[in-house]
């Protein structure tokens, strides 16, 4: 999606290079989600 | 088996079978009882218990209990928690209590280039200040509100769906869930709240090559909205079709229709059927709604239930035109004859689920015994 308001975990990511292997694996799937529920709530506004 | 476990056993097999195209047990009932409804139904305040949601379990309990339905017959998605944090101008409590949507323009003409270009930009930068005052603020009040409305959408929304589970579970209801995602078809969503009805009758004359940009543009963002992480055959995305019979054929072949077609081939394609409310009458469009993807459901409000039923009963799932008008004027004997009549038409082969044309928003839009009479009658009545 080409915005400044939404990142996928790979645009998160390249962002913070302080992530190492380990921590990614843990964290990516949690910090996604709540991309999309940010998402989701942002479009539920204007329905 | 606990008799409400073998209910819902039951019921999931009748639902398996229409949505498989297999002739089911009996013809499967919905009926979907909005929060107003509920609400006066029990007795309760409009504004008090769309407020105070733990009142819900019990509002929604009394209807379960008088309205016969195959599925959750109640539903409420619109709490005026987070509406009212943010100051919105589209959806808006009247003094009665009612939630009320007034016609609202949240992209103005001259940044239809600038939603073309980035809608997701646009969407936060220039239309949600539009249309939520307190989001028109600076950055820090914007961002402790937005936290705000945030929390309390998923404390709404969390607590509703935890009240619809045990529901489920007590009455033995199916565990298709038609309203498990939600998005618009691009079209309206451009129209609805972004240009507003007016706007968008006027620009779909004046400039439709940025109409068709832009409901090509909000197209990614309703797939996106529209497909959920796990996809299921008993649950499908609501989609509420709004402008299309507005529209001249020419203008919705060429602005409404792709866009559209093409949202409802990616939902399908992940795993996820639409149902569709296909709002005022749709019957000009009938042979643009034969080429969705096969067991599309399609509920209907007006329009010719014979005529549907020949063109696209033998591919897609058909429900409603049931009159919910006729359950406010007419007899127990008529609404109950106009039940057998519209199930005499589609019922024949299956694919077909008996709904009403449209929800009863509010407690006098019917009789309620009429309504509990037609409801029992074709529960107990429509066997194959």
């Amino acid at each position: 999606m080409n915005t400044n308001y939404y990142k996928t975990w790979e645009q998160y990511k390249a962002e913070h290079p302080e992530i190492d292997e380990k921590q990614e694996k843990a964290m990516a799937g949690k910090m996604q989600s709540y991309e999309e529920m940010m998402f989701s709530f942002i479009m539920f506004l204007l329905v | 088996m606990s008799d409400a476990m073998a209910l819902a056993q039951e019921r999931n097999q009748i639902f398996d079978d229409l949505f498989a195209g297999r002739i089911p047990k009996r013809v499967p009932v919905s009926v979907n009882l909005p929060i107003e409804f509920c609400i006066q139904y029990a007795g309760q305040d409009l504004a008090d218990a769309q407020w105070n949601t733990e009142m819900l379990e019990e509002i929604f309990d009394k209807a379960c209990q008088d309205f016969a339905s195959d599925m959750l017959p109640v539903l409420a998605f619109r709490f005026p928690s987070f509406y009212k944090l943010l100051g919105a101008k589209n959806f808006v409590m009247s003094s009665s209590g009612f939630l009320q949507h007034p016609e609202v323009e949240g992209l103005a003409r001259e940044d239809y280039d600038a939603f073309i270009a980035s809608p997701f930009n646009c969407i936060m930068e220039k239309i949600l200040p539009k249309l939520y005052t307190e989001l028109d603020k600076d950055p820090v009040t914007k961002a402790m509100t937005l936290a705000k409305a945030f929390k309390a959408f998923h404390d709404e929304m969390g607590h509703a769906g935890m009240v619809y589970g045990k529901l489920i579970q007590k009455y033995g209801y199916t565990d298709v869930n038609l309203f498990a995602g939600f998005c618009e078809a691009p079209f309206d969503f451009v129209a609805d709240q972004l240009r507003g009805f007016k706007g968008i009758s006027i620009d779909v004359r004046r400039m439709p090559d940025k109409v068709e940009a832009a409901a090509e543009a909000a197209t990614p963002l309703m797939i996106k909205m529209g497909v959920p992480p796990v996809p299921s055959k008993h649950a499908s995305t609501f989609i509420p079709l709004h402008m299309a019979p507005y529209l001249r054929e020419k203008d919705f072949a060429k602005l409404y229709w792709p866009t559209f077609k093409r949202l409802v081939e990616a939902l399908a394609e992940a795993g996820y059927p639409s149902f569709l409310f296909a709002e005022q009458d749709w019957m000009r469009y009938l042979d643009y709604l034969e080429e969705l993807p096969e067991n599309t459901r399609i509920m209907f409000e007006y329009g010719d239930p014979k005529l549907a039923k020949e063109k696209i009963g033998k591919k897609h799932i058909i429900s409603g035109f049931y009159p919910v008008s006729l359950l406010k004027t007419g007899t127990k004997q008529q609404c109950i004859d106009k039940a057998k009549e519209l199930i005499d038409i589609l019922a024949p082969g299956g694919k077909y689920l008996f709904n009403l044309d449209k929800s009863p928003v509010t407690l006098d839009s019917v009789n309620v015994e009429n309504l509990q009479a037609v409801l029992e009658y074709v529960s107990t009545n429509a066997n194959y």
